[in-house]
């Protein structure tokens, strides 16, 4: 082949190939979120976040939100998607979606409705957090306008990344493991929720409790307590978090808490055919502050605040172990464990697991340490 | 002339075996056996040894490379029969290899675009690397897997470093030994690849050093597997990769570098094409030298060009759809790979140790060097 | 014309092209009469008759005006011969003597002497400033060194800036540049061969070489290249250059170019040969390999650890001109995915509203910058900033404003720019920017895909070239680990034990023990 010839071949293939799957900017939306709900008619109702694109230096003004939130129902999820085309003038990039809300309604029919698409579909990020919204609509929750956030969907991921240091009260899921989750037999899967409430600036969005799975449906919830504990129990490393104990003058007082750094180790173990579960916590954290006007900080205080704080801690994890129990959804992945730890033991259970699991006994071994007190080391002295 | 560094050998070799295993074997390591797919892959060490010292003792007992090695030992008639077998199955081989990587690309990347399209953007690149001859070749490789091996393992290290947890390797152990064993035949197809030693083995600087060469590309290449299938299992458990057409990849794409490189997928797309354009022209330059010496013709290059088409329809038509593209990779092609690179080879070593050959003739070795150099 | 009148004249003996291959005659009116033919027309011709010496000789000078030196012509040609030679002790035998030797050996003061049989030679010594001289009833000339002409002082090579290190460069007089490398090499094993080339500039042409050091198989491989070279004429050691590479169908180039002596010294040392025109300030070094072309000699002169760190920053910057457009075109074409949303959504607000896909918008200011680019190295020194402002202005500005292009482009093509000036080699430049619109249109066509088949096709093409024997990639491909480390970073010198391998090197060692290298 000559030089000549073959640059012309090379010329006519990339022709022939040219725009096959050109996704020109100008062409397309970037969606920011998706939310997917189950209406009336058992179909699928898409709503998508569409991120306008904003101009550098140029405030898009207060008239016009940074968004628009275009949905579609239709038998499935892609039918939904491809519907909007017909009503929406731009190709919806899915790709950059990092937020999945999945509707109440659909939450707790049938997660099979999506999970084939999404882990079929390549566009559809598995890292995405996960959310299930609570006593709104999916779409309204992408609808809502958040302060100083230009994109609810964005400002959802940024909610549950704050939090987990500021206050440490739920657990964040991403798609893949919320699938894993759902594939894998022994433990189930669990996401926040999200609710609108009414603010000063109208509408706002809230990370209001964890919704509780058990197969492909949702059963039930846990509240912002057993939704701190789940958070605890859950093996392995985590950090910050804020815990609150009754002051230990009994007056009413309240001491904060700031915990630095935590590890839980989960190992069930077998005692008289009966399955306890041994969880072991050790944290660490930084006394905050208090409400009371006691001197509270002396060195025989301290272990009375650890033994608050590890009580405290304890009764969260039991809280969460307890609901769960009750919605009879092992959450926790504990079925997993006795896989892991005694795999013998799990193939003859697994089939009855359903119901060993509400009556699994735990045994909750805490222990906290105070470190630091900040700039003070007693409190205020008042006159 | 050729000459072939012991380095270029080995790279050639890790190059052979590594790219398409990356993709595929943790796939069937892990639907075959879940968390305890690794295991399988440690176990193919001892018959992957097993099979190093069939291909070397062939090895040393040929006086000329592969395809003329089978004529000599099983005698003229056979010899070319066997050989003209071996030139269409080196067209298979690349046909595949071809179809596989383009419709992991529809999959996955570019769905629209047709795979004839990318099929004669490939072929195109292979014959302009075939037509550069094997010197060159040996460099192309040095630098595919001094790139490719070292980007694959930091890839799937910052994935165990974000996404894995120990905890989802267990449990261990309560294997099917049906499964297991299928598992091992499964790492075992990739391994017998380290065949096309008998013809690179020829030219390289040193044929003694064959050997060790092989074990260090087993090692390598079990140590990828390895590695990679725990890193699957660590990110994704013991479930959901067997669903995973490409678990790999889908691994991959969790991959996030400071919050702003992301969904990296089409990076690692990238380097991987690398190594599957590695792994086609070997096999395909394997079928044009099979072709050159089986018909006594002067040159290999030209046929690159000749057999092109042939390459490209048959690439087209292996399957329907991807499914069966699925069952040809998991059931046909580890029987044909296991035919062609293990049970003609093991019958080629026994028509050796029946026959007794007169121990180091230096005349004859002269002959072969000559005859490599030809190439 | 002249060809019109060759043929009328063709019977006659007196043709320029006859009388050029004949051999100088005896009789000086003779010569007289030919030399008028030789030189006819060339106004700038001295011939300068007169006679000398007691039994009166006639003699004949001709040189060029303009090369050659009159004062040193006057001085130790014509006034020893017009005037000393009463003084010359032994008049008597004068007359008895050979005139020519005598001339040659004892009168005539120049540093050159040489003597010339045939109008060849003669007319070839005159051309580069010689003066000759034809003494009655000699059939000889006799050829001086009067060499002297106008030349450029030596400057500071401005393609090949260095901050730290040696400024000098060369210029377009052949002897200079010798000397200068000679100076740097003050060893006998340090060769020079001459080569004159061109059939009617008769150029001097030059291969230099180690001998201890540089491989003899590849000396002989020069030189017979070099002597299977006929034409009309060398002006630039690029006309030597297309003749002598091995493969002359791509893209790469397989020789370094070089301005600056202590540069030639670097590669000489390594073993590689330096081939230079006469009137070309450019010197040719051949093999080389591709890891020449992110190396400057000014890493050589900086101390290693900030070298090393601006040769890493030059191979990024290498890989950044050369991929960054079609990178950028792919990512916003296709690959959305891979950037976050915030960076996504603010290059799809500039890009709302322009009118042209993003291929064709990166192709246009690509082009644009090399025009731009094209028109900064040829425009008048006064008229250069304003184009580079009209440049910026209204390619950089007015087009955004327009809304013709998108801001983010302007950002990448600038930086593309940016980074492949930061490319020490121009060549090296050159062969980027060619294929950076290779990779352009790839990457519009398949994306990263289109991009990485562009780029393996390049690394086929550049691992089957060779420069002489060199691999291309070398030492990349095949590997040398002991080379390898001064490729990617630069090597501190007390590392540099031994020199890179050439094919048929005799001696790698650079320091302590070795072979005895001192001559």
């Amino acid at each position: 082949m000559r030089p000549l010839g073959r640059i012309i071949i090379i010329i006519i293939l990339l022709a022939t190939a040219a725009g096959c799957q050109v996704q020109e900017l100008n062409n397309s939306a970037v969606v920011s979120g998706m939310g997917v709900e189950l209406d009336n008619e058992q179909q699928i109702r898409l709503s998508l976040q569409m991120a306008s694109p904003t101009v550098p230096g140029q405030s898009s003004g207060d008239s016009e939100p940074a968004f628009k939130v275009v949905s579609e129902t239709g038998r499935s999820f892609t039918e939904s998607l491809k519907k909007m085309v017909l009503s929406f003038p731009r190709d919806p990039i899915l790709s950059q979606s990092n937020l999945l809300i999945l509707g109440e309604n659909l939450a707790s029919t049938d997660l099979a409705w999506i999970a084939d698409v999404s882990l079929r579909n390549p566009e559809i990020r598995k890292s995405a957090g996960v959310v299930v919204a609570r006593d709104a609509s999916p779409e309204d929750i992408l609808n809502t306008e958040v302060l100083l956030e230009s994109l609810s969907a964005v400002a959802i991921n940024k909610l549950l990344e704050n939090q987990e240091t500021q206050v440490g009260i739920y657990q964040e899921v991403t798609y893949d493991q919320f699938l894993n989750n759902l594939a894998e037999p022994g433990v189930e899967p669990a996401a926040p929720q999200v609710s609108l409430f009414d603010s000063l600036n109208g509408k706002a969005i809230k990370l209001n409790g964890t919704a509780v799975f058990k197969g492909r449906k949702m059963v039930g919830e846990l509240n912002a307590r057993e939704s701190r504990g789940f958070r605890l129990i859950n093996p392995g490393r985590i950090q910050g978090g804020l815990i609150h104990i009754p002051s230990p003058f009994g007056n009413q007082g309240t001491v904060g808490i700031e915990m630095i750094r935590s590890q839980t180790k989960v190992e069930p173990t077998i005692s008289d055919g009966q399955i306890v579960m041994k969880i072991e916590f050790a944290g660490e954290g930084n006394y905050y502050e208090q409400t009371s006007s006691e001197d509270i900080l002396k060195l025989d205080n301290i272990p009375i605040l650890e033994k608050l704080t590890e009580n405290r801690i304890k009764s969260d994890m039991q809280a969460c172990v307890k609901q769960a129990q009750k919605l009879n959804s092992d959450i926790l992945g504990w079925g997993t464990m006795v896989n892991a730890k005694n795999p013998d033991l799990w193939n003859e259970i697994s089939d009855k697991w359903d119901q060993l699991f509400p009556g699994v006994q735990t045994d909750i071994r805490v222990d906290f340490s105070i470190r630091r007190t900040y700039l003070t080391s007693s409190s205020l002295i008042y006159k | 002339m050729v000459r072939i560094s012991n380095f270029q050998l080995y790279c050639i070799l890790i190059v052979f075996l590594t790219p398409l295993a990356f993709l595929q074997t943790p796939q069937i390591l892990t639907a075959l056996l879940q968390q305890n797919g690794w295991m399988a892959a440690v176990m193919t060490i001892i018959p992957g040894y097993m099979m190093i010292f069939v291909f070397n003792h062939i090895l040393r007992k040929s006086q000329n490379p592969f395809p003329q090695l089978i004529t000599e030992h099983l005698g003229t008639f056979l010899g070319k029969g066997i050989g003209f077998l071996y030139i269409l199955f080196f067209v298979f081989l690349t046909s595949y290899t071809l179809r596989f990587f383009t419709d992991f690309i529809e999959t996955n990347v570019l769905p629209g675009t047709p795979i004839s399209i990318h099929i004669g953007v490939l072929i195109l690149a292979l014959v302009i690397g075939i037509k550069s001859g094997i010197g060159s070749l040996a460099r192309l490789h040095e630098i595919i897997a001094i790139i490719g091996v070292p980007f694959a393992v930091i890839m799937v290290g910052i994935i165990v470093g974000q996404q894995g947890s120990v905890e989802k390797l267990l449990p261990l152990g309560h294997l099917d030994y049906q499964d297991f064993a299928l598992a091992i035949g499964g790492t075992m197809f990739v391994v017998c690849k380290l065949f096309i030693i008998l013809t690179f083995g020829f030219w390289c600087e040193d044929k003694s050093k064959a050997f060790s060469i092989m074990a260090k590309a087993l090692w390598t290449y079990i140590i990828v597997i390895v590695f990679t299938t725990l890193a699957i299992i660590m990110t994704f458990g013991g479930i959901i990769p067997s669903v995973l057409i490409f678990p790999t990849f889908s691994m991959i794409t969790l991959v996030n570098i400071g919050d702003f490189i992301q969904n990296i997928d089409i990076i690692f797309i990238g380097v991987w094409i690398l190594g599957i354009y590695g792994v086609t022209v070997i096999s395909w330059f394997m079928a044009c030298y099979c072709t050159q010496v089986l018909l006594n013709l002067h040159d290999y290059k030209f046929l690159a060009a000749a057999s092109s088409l042939v390459i490209g329809i048959v690439s087209i038509l292996i399957s329907a759809n991807i499914l069966e593209l699925l069952v040809v990779t998991r059931i046909l092609m580890p029987v044909i790979q296991g035919l062609f690179f293990i049970i003609i080879p093991l019958l080629i070593l026994l028509a050796i140790l029946l026959k007794s050959y007169p121990a180091g003739n230096p005349v004859l070795n002269k002959q072969n060097n000559q005859r490599g150099n030809t190439a | 014309m002249r060809y019109i009148k060759n043929k009328e004249n063709s019977s006659k003996p007196e043709q320029p092209q006859e009388i050029i291959k004949t051999d100088i005659s005896s009789s000086l009116d003779e010569n007289r009469e030919q030399l008028d033919i030789l030189f006819q027309a060339c106004s700038d011709m001295v011939i300068r008759e007169f006679s000398f010496g007691s039994p009166e000789t006639r003699g004949l000078l001709l040189y060029y005006d303009g090369l050659v030196n009159k004062d040193e012509i006057e001085q130790n040609i014509l006034r020893p011969l017009l005037l000393g030679i009463d003084m010359v002790e032994g008049k008597e035998e004068f007359d008895q003597k050979d005139v020519f030797q005598e001339a040659k050996n004892k009168i005539i003061s120049t540093a050159e002497i040489k003597a010339a049989k045939t109008w060849d030679d003669l007319s070839h010594h005159v051309s580069s400033g010689d003066s000759v001289l034809l003494i009655d009833g000699y059939a000889d000339g006799i050829i001086a060194g009067t060499r002297s002409w106008q030349t450029r002082s030596i400057a500071t090579p401005e393609n090949e800036v260095v901050i730290f290190g040696p400024k000098e460069g060369f210029n377009e007089t052949l002897r200079f540049n010798t000397a200068q490398i000679r100076r740097r090499l003050k060893s006998s094993n340090f060769k020079i061969e001459t080569f004159v080339l061109g059939r009617i500039t008769k150029t001097d042409v030059i291969m230099c070489y180690i001998q201890n050091i540089a491989p003899a198989s590849l000396i002989e491989e020069i030189k017979k290249r070099i002597n299977e070279i006929d034409i009309d004429g060398v002006l630039d050691t690029n006309y030597i250059k297309e003749f002598i590479i091995d493969d002359n169908k791509t893209l790469f180039s397989q020789v370094t170019h070089t301005e600056r002596p202590d540069r030639v010294c670097g590669h000489l040392l390594e073993g590689r040969i330096c081939i230079m025109v006469d009137g070309s300030p450019m010197a040719l070094i051949v093999p080389i390999s591709f890891s020449e072309f992110i190396s400057s000699p000014d890493d050589y002169y900086t101390y290693y650890i900030p070298a090393s760190l601006i040769r890493l920053l030059r191979f990024t910057a290498f890989w950044m001109s050369l991929l960054l457009p079609s990178l950028y075109v792919a990512v916003i074409s296709y690959h959305h995915e891979m950037i976050p949303t915030a960076l996504l959504l603010t290059i799809a607000a500039s890009r709302e509203g322009v009118p042209f896909p993003s291929f064709v918008e990166a192709f246009l200011l690509e082009a644009m910058f090399e025009m731009l680019r094209e028109a900064g190295i040829r425009l008048p020194r006064a008229v250069g900033p304003a184009v580079s402002i009209v440049g910026a202005l209204i390619i950089g500005d007015a087009a955004v404003r327009a809304g013709l292009v998108s801001t983010p482009m302007v950002v990448i093509v600038a930086a593309t720019g940016i980074a492949s000036f930061v490319s020490p080699s121009y060549n090296a430049s050159l062969i980027v920017r060619i294929l950076r619109f290779g990779f352009l249109a790839a990457s519009a066509m398949l994306g990263f895909l289109g991009i990485m088949i562009v780029l393996v096709i390049m690394l086929v093409k550049m691992v089957s070239m060779s420069s002489f024997g060199v691999p291309y990639l070398a030492p990349l491909a095949p590997l040398d680990l002991s080379q390898i480390t001064d490729i990617m970073v630069r090597r501190p010198w007390f590392l540099n034990r031994r020199r890179p391998y050439l094919e048929g090197m005799q001696n790698q060692t650079r320091q302590g023990g070795g072979k005895d290298e001192a001559t």
